[in-house]
């Protein structure tokens, strides 16, 4: 997992991209994943962007991974999502997940999604 | 409707797991790519995928409770347009001896959002028919999935 500088972290609306690497987020890497997630994130931004262009399979403790490390945020945080595979996408409608996370097609139009 | 619920497609996987994930990982490696093989539908076969890791996790983790001396055995019957997954194991039977419905609570807020719970509304969204039985001290599950849609057939 790798995570984008912190420059103007501390500006309002600051964006963080954590790129993914693994290619399943499933129950062999869960729980070391929302660990990682939980502690790559800035606690300055307000927006965080997970990145999950690698990942080809996630499945419900995946799914579980994501929700965690989501509740972990502080208030004012967001995570969000970009890049999903056709089937990790199909997850996340198929749980309604799609109604809670902000799913972006690709990193950059995130990056530029306007949050107030 | 096809007469789908009769047909029983060739065996093309016949494999013990042991239950944990790393070899619950490796099985599905094998079912892709025994289905790969056959020529089912590569987006049929990621949902299969899909539909069996959250099944073969189950017993992982209900059925034998994270016991990693438990052993499931998994077949797999298939051909372009159907494919049937036979799971069994010696675990514990499920509650009240059916599958579970698989009904997820409506999304509340953030904070009170499940971080589980959601494996058997994916089994019950993908597979066409599931059917649970318990036989003497194992438990036998078949999932049912038909390969290409029918729009896919038709074009």
């Amino acid at each position: 997992m790798d995570a984008d500088g912190a420059a103007g972290a501390d500006l309002p609306g600051a964006v963080q991209v954590i790129r993914v690497e693994e290619d399943r987020i499933d129950s062999v890497v869960a729980i070391q994943f929302k660990d990682a997630v939980r502690a790559l994130i800035d606690p300055r931004v307000s927006r965080v962007i997970l990145d999950l262009e690698r990942v080809a399979f996630i499945d419900s403790s995946g799914l579980g991974a994501i929700i965690a490390a989501m509740k972990g945020l502080d208030p004012g945080q967001q995570l969000e999502l970009a890049a999903l595979s056709p089937v990790v996408d199909k997850v996340f409608r198929m749980t309604r997940m799609d109604t809670i996370f902000t799913i972006h097609e690709a990193v950059p139009s995130a990056r530029a999604a306007f949050h107030p | 409707m096809e007469p789908t619920q009769d047909r029983t497609p060739p065996l093309i996987l016949d494999v013990w797991i042991r239950a944990e994930p790393a070899e619950v990982r490796e099985g599905l490696s094998r079912s892709r790519r025994a289905l790969a093989r056959i020529g089912f539908d590569p987006e049929r076969g990621e949902e299969a995928e899909l539909m069996l890791a959250e099944a073969l996790n189950n017993v992982v983790e209900h059925a034998y409770d994270g016991r990693e001396d438990g052993r499931i055995h998994l077949q797999i019957q298939a051909d372009a347009g159907l494919a049937l997954f036979r799971i069994c194991d010696f675990g514990c039977e499920m509650p009240g001896g059916h599958a579970p419905s698989g009904r997820i609570a409506s999304a509340p807020e953030r904070a009170a959002l499940a971080e589980g719970g959601y494996g058997w509304h994916l089994i019950r969204r993908l597979a066409d028919t599931v059917c649970y039985r318990r036989c003497g001290s194992s438990n036998c599950l078949e999932l049912r999935l038909r390969g290409a849609s029918r729009q896919d057939a038709e074009d």
